[in-house]
């Protein structure tokens, strides 16, 4: 049970009358990335190119720009693939809005 | 795009060498602590820009009779939900899920009655003054 000192914590009303399930979704926290043998939690080429560019330009190495360039366009690619086959649509078709009434020749 | 992993020594290896430092031994020192540090502060910086769909997960836990805290899980993989992060929570009675509001106004604890939870909040940790 989590005590009053910890956190964070997930609190949770009405207290359960029973040992319901709960279920819990949404993103994890990076795992543990400080001994040699971690893994990274994202992607290693992302990882390794950021890790390069700022290498780089901390020892004034004069193509780190070019590992920044690179690491963008990976990190679009990467993103624009997350979408998958989605179409986003708007909820209702547009249409163009009505013409307005002339006085003398529509009325 | 497959998501390919690595460890820490083989990119500060990788690294090393295209900073043309190759020939330098991988030893314990200043030199091994700055490329560490490169690779240490890009995992964190892009674990925060980058939300990938191998990271969004479900965390199924029970609860317990008349408690209202839990610690945040660790699933078998070792991973624990991102408070900050946290797409919905979802409470199964009988067979039937449904989804738990966020935000627990302090004026429902004059409530002391036990049933079916129907709000949950991240809190950190609720000790008297």
């Amino acid at each position: 049970m989590a005590t009053s000192c910890s956190g964070p914590i997930l609190e949770v009303w009405q207290p359960p009358s029973s040992a319901y399930s709960l279920r819990i979704r949404g993103y994890a926290l990076p795992q543990a990335f400080a001994a040699d043998t971690d893994t990274t939690t994202v992607d290693a080429r992302l990882v390794l190119l950021l890790a390069l560019a700022n290498a780089k330009a901390h020892y004034g190495q004069p193509d780190a720009r070019q590992y920044f360039d690179q690491l963008q366009l990976r990190l679009r690619k990467m993103r624009a693939r997350l979408h998958n086959d989605a179409r986003y649509t708007i909820e209702k078709p547009w249409r163009p809005p009505p013409m307005p009434k002339i006085k003398g020749i529509d009325d | 795009m497959a998501l390919t992993t690595a460890t820490l020594a083989d990119l500060r290896k990788k690294l090393r060498a295209r900073l043309g430092y190759a020939a330098v031994a991988d030893t314990s020192g200043p030199m091994q602590d700055l490329l560490n540090s490169f690779l240490i502060d890009a995992h964190e910086q892009l674990a925060i820009q980058l939300e990938t769909a191998p990271d969004r997960r479900d965390w199924i836990m029970p609860l317990v009779a008349g408690q209202t805290l839990y610690e945040m899980p660790t699933d078998d993989c070792g991973y624990t939900p991102d408070h900050e992060r946290i797409l919905g929570v979802y409470v199964q009675v009988d067979s039937n899920w449904t989804q738990l509001r966020r935000g627990i106004d302090p004026t429902l604890y004059t409530i002391t009655s036990t049933g079916i939870p129907t709000f949950y909040d991240i809190a950190h940790g609720n000790g008297s003054a």
